[in-house]
C-alpha cells in the first residue's frame, strides 16, 4: 500500500483532505497517510537548494527542505502529496510543477 | 556540575512507565542541557514536572507529607489506577563529568493502613575502572532494614566497612539521614543534588505585591519574593547589580532603563524607564508578560542557581515573538559552567522553534490512558527534516511527531 505524505496550506485545509482520503480512497490516517498543515501557502524561495528562512514557515517557502529531509527517509513506496488552493491558479510559479515531480 | 542523565517514573498518576534519558539498563543517550517537553492539554506534562517535585519534597518532608500536598491528594490518589505495586523513580546522575554515574531507587508503597512508606532505597554504581557490567549497591534498605558502604566502596570491594541501617521511621528516606554524615560523601553529594530541585510556576500577582525588606539569596517557585532576591543580589554586590539591570533592560522591549530606588523605609523598589514617559514606572504598574520575563532574567543571574530547574509554560503572558529568544536565553544559562540543567514544558511551537531533536520530547496520552513519552529525534523522519533547515516548532505545528508510520 502506498503511504502518503500530505503537505496542506493551513489547519482549515485538514478537515476537507482527511474526508477525500478517507472516505473516496478508504484510506486509514496514521496508517497510510499523514496530512501537515503549515503557516499559509508562503512562496518558494528564491534558491530552493539553501536551508529555508526559519522566520517563514508557508508551504511553498519549506517545500524544496520538505522533499529533500522526506527523500532522505521516506521508502519508494511513499509518495508525498502538496496540495494547493486554486484560488488563483495563476500565481502558482511554473516551477511548483517540476519540483513536485 | 552535577548532571541529571536520566530519569524513570512508574506508577505515578498518569506515568504508568516513563523513561527521560538514561537509566543503567536502556542504553538511551543521556539527558541534554536543556530540554523541553511538549504535549497536549492532560497528557501529563504538569504531572511529571509534580513527579519531580515529589522527589524532592519526599527527601525534605517524608513521604507521608510529599503525597499529602494538596495538589497530590494522598498516596492512594497519587499511585496509578488500578495498579498494586509501589510507585517507583529511578534516578541515574553523575556529580560532574568526569565521576563514575550513580543510580538511585526509591520506591514507595502503602503500608496495611494505606500510610505511604519507604519500601526499597538502594544506591548503585560502577567500580572504579569498570565501564560496563552490573553496578554494585552501596546503599540498599528493603522495608527499613539494609546495609551501607562507607567512603568510595561498595559491595563487591572486598574488606571494607559497611553499616547496618534500621530505619526507625518509614516516612522518612535512607538518604535523608545518611547524606548528612560525613562518612557517606556519595549519599551527600546525592542529597544536595536532589535537594536542590528547583521548580518555577511565575505568577504575576504576586510578583507585583509590595516587596517586603530583607534579603533572599533564591527567587522562589511563583516569584513572590522578587523583592527580596533584589535586594539580596544588590547587597551581595552592587556594581554587578546595576550591569545585570542594564543587561536585563536591553532584553525587555520597550524598556529604557531600571533602576534600583531605595525606600525609606528600607524597601528595594525598581524604577522601569519606559520609552515615551518622563517618570519611571513602578513594579506594580508593569504588565505581567515584562514581570514575567523579568523574572526569569533574574533567575537567569543567579550566580549560585539550583542544579535542576524546571520551569512550566513559560509562554504564558509573553508575545510569540520573544519566545525563540527566551528559548535562546535559557540554552545559554544551561550551558554556562555553574549553570543548571533546565527542563521546560511548554504549549508554544515559536519555543521549541529554538531548539534541536534531542531537546524535545513529547508526550502523548495512550489508549490505555497512560502517557508516553518519546524523544522528538527518536521519531522517523524528524532529524532528517530538522538537517534540511525546518525548525521543530515548525515540524511540531506541520504534525511531523504524530506516530504515523513512514
Amino acid at each position: 500500500m502506498t503511504y502518503f505524505e500530505v503537505l496542506v496550506e493551513g489547519a482549515s485545509d485538514v478537515p476537507a483532505v482527511r474526508e477525500v482520503l478517507v472516505r473516496r480512497f478508504g484510506l486509514v490516517e496514521g496508517q497510510d497517510f499523514r496530512i501537515h498543515p503549515h503557516k499559509g501557502r508562503g512562496s518558494l524561495p528564491a534558491n530552493p537548494l539553501v536551508r529555508p528562512d526559519p522566520r517563514h514557515q508557508g508551504l511553498l517557502h519549506q517545500l524544496p527542505a520538505k522533499l529533500q529531509g522526506f527523500g532522505r527517509y521516506l521508502g519508494h513506496e511513499a509518495c508525498v502529496l502538496v496540495v494547493v488552493d486554486a484560488d488563483n491558479t495563476l500565481t502558482l510559479p511554473p516551477e511548483t510543477v517540476s519540483l513536485a515531480e | 556540575m552535577a548532571i541529571l542523565e536520566g530519569i524513570q517514573i512508574q506508577n505515578y498518576r498518569a506515568l504508568r512507565e516513563v523513561t527521560l534519558g538514561k537509566t543503567f539498563d536502556n542504553g538511551a543517550e543521556p539527558l541534554p542541557r536543556l530540554m523541553a517537553v511538549i504535549g497536549a492539554n492532560g497528557t501529563g506534562k504538569s504531572t511529571l514536572m509534580d513527579a519531580l517535585g515529589f522527589v524532592g519534597d519526599c527527601l525534605q518532608e517524608g513521604v507521608q507529607a510529599a503525597c499529602d500536598k494538596p495538589q497530590r491528594g494522598g498516596f492512594e490518589r497519587l499511585r496509578t489506577q488500578g495498579v498494586h505495586g509501589p510507585i517507583q523513580f529511578e534516578v541515574r546522575y553523575r556529580e560532574n563529568g568526569e565521576s563514575r554515574p550513580i543510580s538511585y531507587t526509591l520506591h514507595i508503597d502503602g503500608d496495611r493502613h494505606g500510610r505511604p512508606v519507604v519500601v526499597y532505597e538502594r544506591l548503585r554504581q560502577r567500580r572504579k575502572g569498570q565501564s560496563s557490567g552490573q553496578p554494585h549497591s552501596f546503599l540498599l534498605i528493603e522495608n527499613g532494614r539494609g546495609t551501607v558502604w562507607a567512603g568510595e566502596a561498595s559491595a563487591s570491594a572486598e574488606g571494607t566497612r559497611h553499616d547496618q541501617v534500621a530505619m526507625s521511621d518509614r516516612q522518612v528516606l535512607g538518604i535523608a539521614t545518611l547524606g548528612t554524615l560525613a562518612d557517606h560523601p556519595r549519599i551527600s553529594a546525592f542529597r544536595e543534588f536532589l535537594s536542590g530541585w528547583y521548580l518555577s510556576y511565575f505568577v504575576p500577582d504576586l510578583a507585583r505585591a509590595q516587596p517586603m525588606s530583607g534579603a533572599e539569596p533564591h527567587l522562589d517557585r511563583t516569584g513572590e519574593n522578587l523583592g527580596k532576591y533584589l535586594q539580596f543580589i544588590q547587597r551581595s554586590n552592587p556594581d554587578a547589580f546595576k550591569a545585570m539591570l542594564s543587561r536585563i533592560a536591553r532584553k525587555i522591549p520597550g524598556l529604557l532603563r531600571i533602576e534600583p530606588m531605595p525606600a525609606p523605609d528600607k524597601r528595594l523598589l525598581l524604577a522601569f524607564h519606559a520609552t515615551g514617559y518622563a517618570e519611571p514606572f513602578f513594579q506594580q504598574d508593569m504588565s505581567d508578560g515584562t514581570l514575567k520575563l523579568l523574572a526569569y532574567m533574574l533567575l537567569m543571574e543567579d550566580p549560585d542557581p539550583a542544579p535542576l530547574i524546571g520551569i512550566e509554560e513559560p509562554e504564558n503572558g509573553l508575545h510569540h515573538q520573544l519566545l525563540a529568544d527566551l528559548a535562546r536565553e535559557f540554552k545559554d544559562f544551561a550551558r554556562r559552567a555553574k549553570g543548571p540543567q533546565v527542563l521546560i514544558t511548554t504549549h508554544a511551537p515559536n519555543f521549541v522553534d529554538a531548539l534541536t531533536p534531542q531537546e524535545v520530547w513529547i508526550l502523548e496520552k495512550g489508549s490505555d490512558g497512560f502517557s508516553k513519552l518519546a524523544r522528538a529525534a527518536d521519531i522517523p523522519g524528524v532529524k532528517a527534516l530538522f538537517d534540511e533547515g525546518i525548525p521543530m516548532g515548525s515540524l511540531w505545528f506541520s504534525n511531523h511527531f504524530g506516530t504515523g508510520q513512514p
